[in-house]
């Protein structure tokens, strides 16, 4: 039961912790708990409050241009030149 | 590693973002390091993407990235300076934004007063609603061990936070009070000084 996150259960990257939640009783029982627990809600608030955040374009552009390296392997990677290794 | 599974691995990790910068963030504290681990971690994810299992959990996975990555760099700003000027200055950003109340901030100042284990395994558990076997597995430990972390810490922050509680109410001159008004002092500094000029 993902509901103790409903602030943000349309956003993105919450499957996993639906299933996560839905899967096993134990964590159930935590969830339970932790829903009465003001510690908890503020620690969950915090983390929250940052996953629900855009996510800054450095990281998606990172991606697209790994894409780009590999249809294109002399591609240049300015971002992170570590990467050349790879392949 | 297949075209199809790069996608599938691709489609995960982009997914696992999020959760990576709130993740980092709860280490760094200071969100542009945080986004910068994030980042590292995001990139070497990609980079070492067949070795990961498909089916497992790739937010564990990237979780163990980012943590070893962080303490092999030793960005350990929460323990060599939670009373330095990054410190005002988060609080004073938190200050700006009325939508970041003073019980976080508060929430923040008991966390940096934890070991980092038990710290990091409170954040995994209790903030970011991993299960016990998946904080082990980012932790490289066994699951009693976190288990019996994440309930120190619990009992630990409780005591912080009541502590933090009783002084705002008394409002007494208290050590750690005057250490508080401190920081808010030097933001209010920073606010009227122009904090951006930094040089950052």
């Amino acid at each position: 039961m993902g509901k103790d996150h409903s602030g943000g259960d349309s956003g993105e990257g919450r499957k996993d912790r639906a299933g996560e939640d839905a899967g096993a009783k134990p964590v159930d029982a935590r969830v339970a708990r932790r829903r009465q627990d003001p510690i908890g809600r503020r620690l969950r608030q915090m983390y929250d409050d940052v996953v629900s955040e855009d996510v800054p374009d450095d990281f998606m552009s990172f991606l697209e241009q790994a894409d780009e390296r590999k249809s294109d392997s002399q591609t240049e990677a300015p971002q992170k030149r570590a990467l050349k290794a790879e392949s | 590693m297949s075209a199809a599974d790069e996608i599938t691995f691709k489609k995960e990790l982009v997914a696992a973002i999020p959760h990576l910068r709130a993740f980092a963030r709860s280490l760094c504290n200071d969100p542009t390091q945080a986004d910068d681990l994030a980042q590292e971690a995001m990139a070497k994810a990609w980079k070492a993407r067949d070795s990961f299992e498909p089916g497992t959990s790739i937010k564990a996975w990237t979780f163990m990235i980012l943590r070893n990555q962080f303490y092999s760099e030793k960005r350990r700003s929460w323990r060599t300076a939670p009373l330095d000027m990054e410190m005002a200055e988060n609080t004073l950003l938190a200050n700006d934004n009325p939508t970041v109340p003073m019980e976080l901030l508060e929430l923040r100042s008991a966390l940096a007063k934890l070991p980092d284990d038990q710290r990091e395994a409170l954040i995994l558990v209790g903030a970011g609603g991993m299960a016990y076997e998946e904080a082990a597995q980012v932790c490289q430990c066994a699951v009693g061990t976190i288990k019996s972390r994440v309930s120190r810490a619990r009992r630990a922050l409780e005591t912080l936070l009541a502590e933090a509680g009783s002084r705002q109410s008394n409002d007494h001159d208290i050590r750690a009070d005057e250490a508080f008004n401190d920081i808010l002092q030097q933001a209010q500094a920073l606010a009227a000084g122009g904090v951006r000029s930094k040089g950052e």
